[in-house]
């Protein structure tokens, strides 16, 4: 863990990027990765704890914590959470998980999925 | 994706103004920086991340600087939507480079198409590549530019069709190289080919063909490892090619086939590991047995040796039996294993091996071994005994053991002879080992045999 980091966040009052329920979720990840790295299949299933306890927004500091924190590993895994949330879901899935809406005149998202038609079968229903 | 913190002050970041009055309080995924939305796409499969353009209009190129393009298109009934969506993801794509880039697809007369997508890949500094292509309706070539692209670090190439080179070859960093149908038809170009090849490491010829070749050098100076599957349907003239192999670094040769074209690694020092698996049928025995023999030779230094029953039955044609004391000493050799073909103990070439193998220390028969039940003609096989047995041996496994006569005649020859063995593994074969009373009369009656090595085990897996 890159304790320099970690102790110039805790003297930066002015940093709102991360809070102090973060970090107690941050930084005990490493030994929690250390211990889960060779398996796969523990990694996968906090993986799903973790989606199901934490909301998007929560993703969103956890992500940028571990962005600030400079922590390569929990940056990845994070990652790699929303990646494999979102993967094979609908337009509209995705877009409520981002917390996007569409700003696009009408027709012109009708021509973009007809241009990358292919991408757009087999995927999950809502 | 560069690890360093990318920001030091969050809230100044790219945020839409507009948004935040409705998101001030609550921090939506959109609103992480740029770099980090673009890793997350990064890991999606290529379909996803593309699907993300449809989302609104800021995510609409996110996507376009993606390091890893796979495109996978397997079923014709959608090839027109597939073709259409690589033609134009290939456009929209922006120019940083392309790490991985893969394309599965029927060409039938769209060669051009390919040929170009492949072409902006390589362009885009492509490493690693992976091309499956079949059903050509016309001629089809790769783009020349492949064949002296720098970056290139990995190259899988399922073509069934004659590979047209160009004259100029030169992979400066490829490391891995996997050829598979391919047609090599122009001698001179191929030697190129296997002769540009400074830093590969691994080769894989997969059901490849050589057609109007008859001699060919693959001459890579690093070269680690080399598999060869052969096709099994000739579709050569009837002596083949010959693929001399210069070895000076290479560690493991695999081999699948029947010799339709002969093999030969020289200068092979460094070979550890020989698997030569090879099938015939009868009227090819002569060739297959000088072809066997001749690679045989080159494999004196291997530590570890797997054949197939056919090839020591191939070593036993006339000709051949007569060059057998000729062979080298395997001076190395530790271990000696079978696959699950079954193996006669009193193969001559097997006996032959055996006594030029002074260090074998274990023996493995995935299949049955058998041995006549004529105890007195069997305690003539093994004289003299190989050295090996009197002083190196140490382990045997058998595996698919069924207690018949014949088995149990050569386990107890092997047991007999092997004065140093410290262990014996027998295993029976699955569906015997569910008759338990049978199993138990089995392994009593192995027990029973007498044993040359006093403290050898017999273990029963």
């Amino acid at each position: 863990m890159k304790f320099c980091t970690v102790k110039q966040y805790f003297d930066d009052e002015n940093n709102n990027n991360v809070t102090n329920g973060i970090a107690t979720t941050v930084i005990p990840l490493p030994n929690k990765h250390l211990k889960i790295k060779a398996n796969n299949k523990e990694m996968e299933q906090y993986e799903q704890e973790l989606l199901r306890n934490v909301m998007p927004q929560e993703l969103t500091k956890l992500i940028l914590a571990a962005n600030y924190l400079n922590f390569k590993e929990a940056l990845d895994f994070f990652c790699r959470t929303v990646a494999n949330a979102i993967q094979n879901k609908s337009v509209d899935y995705v877009r409520k998980f981002f917390g996007l809406e569409s700003d696009f005149e009408p027709g012109e998202e009708e021509k973009l999925c007809k241009e990358f038609a292919w991408s757009f079968e087999g995927v999950d229903e809502d | 994706m560069d690890g360093s913190g990318l920001t030091q002050q969050p809230k100044k970041q790219k945020l839409n103004e507009e948004r935040d009055v409705v998101d001030r309080n609550i921090k939506c995924l959109h609103n992480l920086p740029e770099e980090i939305l673009r890793y997350i796409l990064s890991l999606l499969p290529t379909k996803d991340a593309i699907r993300t353009s449809v989302l609104c209009k800021r995510w609409e190129y996110l996507w376009t600087s993606i390091p890893n393009l796979d495109f996978k298109g397997s079923e014709l009934a959608k090839r027109k939507h597939f073709m259409n969506f690589v033609e134009r993801v290939l456009l929209l794509r922006d120019s940083s480079d392309i790490k991985k880039f893969t394309l599965y697809c029927d060409v039938l007369r769209d060669a051009s198409h390919v040929s170009a997508w492949i072409s902006a890949a390589v362009r885009r500094n492509v490493q690693q590549l992976y091309i499956r292509l079949c059903n050509f309706r016309e001629p089809f070539s790769l783009p020349h530019s492949l064949f002296t692209c720098m970056t290139l670090t990995e190259l899988e190439l399922e073509m069934p069709c004659i590979l047209k080179l160009p004259p100029t070859i030169c992979f400066t960093n490829l490391k891995t190289l996997n050829f598979r149908y391919v047609t090599f038809s122009n001698e001179y170009l191929t030697q190129k080919l296997f002769s540009g090849l400074p830093v590969l490491e691994e080769l894989e010829l997969e059901y490849c063909k050589w057609v109007n070749i008859k001699v060919v050098i693959i001459s890579a100076p690093k070269l680690l490892y080399i598999d060869i599957t052969e096709d099994t349907e000739n579709q050569n003239d009837e002596k083949g090619c010959q693929v001399m192999i210069s070895g000076v670094s290479l560690n493991v040769f695999y081999y699948i086939g029947e010799f339709y074209n002969e093999y030969r690694v020289y200068n092979s020092s460094s070979l550890v590991d020989a698997s030569i698996f090879v099938d015939w049928s009868l009227q090819r025995q002569r060739q297959v047995a000088h072809r066997m023999y001749v690679l045989l030779t080159g494999f004196c230094r291997v530590k570890k040796l797997l054949l197939t029953n056919s090839a020591l039955e191939a070593l036993t044609y006339a000709e051949v039996v007569e060059l057998l004391p000729h062979l080298p000493i395997f001076k190395n050799l530790e271990y000696l294993g079978f696959d699950e073909s079954l193996v006669n103990l009193d193969n001559v070439a097997l006996l032959k091996i055996l006594q030029k193998s002074p260090c074998l220390k274990k023996m493995e028969f995935y299949g049955v071994i058998n041995l006549s039940s004529d105890d007195e003609r069997n305690d003539r096989i093994l004289d003299p005994v190989p050295p090996c047995f009197l002083s190196q041996l140490n382990c045997i496994k058998v595996y698919n053991y069924t207690g018949d006569k014949e088995e149990l005649s050569a386990v107890k020859i092997l047991l007999k002879n092997a004065v140093v063995l410290d262990k014996m593994v027998i295993t029976c074969s699955h569906h015997f080992a569910k008759d338990l009373e049978n199993l138990k009369k089995v392994h009593e009656q192995l027990l029973k045999l007498p044993r040359g090595s006093k403290h050898c085990e017999l273990v029963f897996d």
